[in-house]
């Protein structure tokens, strides 16, 4: 057991220490979130008093674009400089390639979100680092990691895997979207934890339920690649 | 699983007709909405055919994932395609009847948004299979789409549930639990409508399958 997150963790360090030699990925996309922030500011007048309303459409939004292009770009290389086929060659079974693929978009995603939420802080003049949003945060991340390595290794293969992508992966996470956006506009509404706790349960059972599916759909996907 | 197609069309020619005469000459109006209720005989069966459709494509994903048998893949695609175009009835029907009752065309309920997200989720099902770089690629990850998406349906009949509760109601029509009442030859004629469509879609299921397997020959 111990060994099989061990791997996992192997299939991950790898993409991690490609991506801190160099380092574009995580510009980019830290540069396109904040330039969405900037966008969504200036397009929508927000005025204090509708806050709680907008603002969390505005941040999940940013998200969701922001991981749908990294991801893109993340898949992308893999596939065409060949690597996936050299991955699928090692000696392991294909949901530990799959789970450690979901780690590294899943820490991905938390290093922009550490990076997207103070500057939300900052451009919106509200505090929107609370724990139950950051709980949130990295349930929802996990959700859209998970449904967003399978889908794209899928979409990654076709002719049009950069459109292909966000069109299929919408309305998959759906209701993760829309619970993040719930959870965050109650906590900025100053409800108790108690009105939204059921959004929390809901995330977490939607991201177990699709870790076990997927995790054994990708064998399959793999099968065909 | 050969037909002869041309028997068969003439009696689901025969039953359809008799639908629509049903509706228009025989069913009763309603008092205060008027002839828009009788959207309610196309709307609802259509509903029913693509929910049944989809439960389909879920099917056969599973049983092309387990045997591999191609033919398995090529209902799970007959049955998205046909489940994509009544759903797509369902949803406009819907619209058409919403105007004049509700006073919008659309409004978030949570039936609404999930008949929605599970439509788009459907043409993603078949556009990936379509983009795929090979048919037997574009098989096993339509089957893998089917299944996820399928899954997905009730998280998201329950997360838009949750969400309309937070938020106002746009629209409270006076009509809004109306479908409720209906008598009984307004009962009946539903009912009729609902095995004439889905004998109609059945059929044309048959047929989209049989038309896939003649494609594979050719090709």
């Amino acid at each position: 057991m111990k060994k099989y997150f061990l791997y996992i963790w192997y299939i991950s360090l790898k993409d991690i220490k490609v991506e801190l030699q160099r380092k574009e990925l995580l510009i980019l996309t830290t540069i396109f979130s904040f330039t969405c922030v900037v966008i969504f500011n200036i397009s929508i007048d927000v005025s204090i008093e509708s806050y709680s309303r907008v603002l969390p459409g505005i941040l999940w939004v940013t998200i969701f674009f922001t991981a749908v292009l990294g991801l893109n770009r993340f898949l992308s290389k893999e596939t065409d400089s060949g690597n996936f086929e050299s991955l699928l060659l090692l000696p392991i079974s294909r949901d530990i390639l799959f789970l450690g693929k979901v780690t590294t978009l899943f820490l991905f995603m938390i290093i922009l979100e550490i990076l997207i939420f103070p500057i939300f802080t900052i451009i919106f003049n509200l505090n929107i680092i609370h724990i139950p949003i950051i709980l949130v945060a990295v349930l929802a991340t996990l959700g859209i990691s998970v449904l967003g390595t399978i889908i794209g290794s899928m979409t990654s293969s076709t002719g049009v895997k950069e459109t292909l992508l966000p069109i299929l992966l919408f309305p998959l996470i759906f209701p993760i979207l829309l619970a993040a956006i719930e959870v965050t506009g109650s906590v900025l509404r100053g409800q108790t934890f108690a009105e939204y706790n059921k959004w929390i349960q809901l995330l977490a059972i939607t991201d177990i339920i699709f870790i076990i599916i997927c995790s054994f759909l990708f064998t399959k996907v793999m099968n065909d690649y | 699983m050969k037909l002869n197609s041309n028997f068969y069309l003439i009696i689901i020619a025969a039953i359809v007709i008799f639908d629509v005469a049903l509706i228009t000459l025989f069913a009763p109006t309603e008092v205060i909405m008027g002839h828009v209720q009788k959207i309610l005989y196309i709307h609802v069966p259509n509903a029913w055919v693509g929910f049944l459709f989809f439960f389909f494509v879920f099917i056969a994903s599973i049983m092309y994932l387990i045997t591999k048998n191609i033919r398995w893949d090529y209902f799970g695609q007959a049955s998205g395609e046909i489940g994509v175009v009544t759903t797509t009835i369902m949803v406009i029907s819907g619209a058409i009847w919403a105007k004049p009752v509700w006073g919008v065309w659309w409004t978030w309920d949570p039936k609404l948004t999930t008949s929605l997200i599970m439509l788009l989720m459907y043409i993603g099902y078949l556009m990936l299979r379509a983009y795929a770089s090979n048919p037997r690629q574009g098989a096993t990850f339509a089957s893998v789409l089917g299944i996820i998406s399928f899954v997905n349906v009730p998280i998201v009949y329950m997360a838009s549930v949750w969400w309309r509760t937070v938020h106002p109601e746009l629209i409270i029509g006076p009509l809004k639990e109306s479908d409720a009442g209906l008598t009984a030859s307004m009962g009946f004629i539903l009912i009729y409508s609902t095995f004439a469509i889905t004998i109609l879609c059945v059929f044309l299921l048959v047929r989209r399958f049989q038309l896939r397997t003649l494609e594979e020959l050719i090709t």
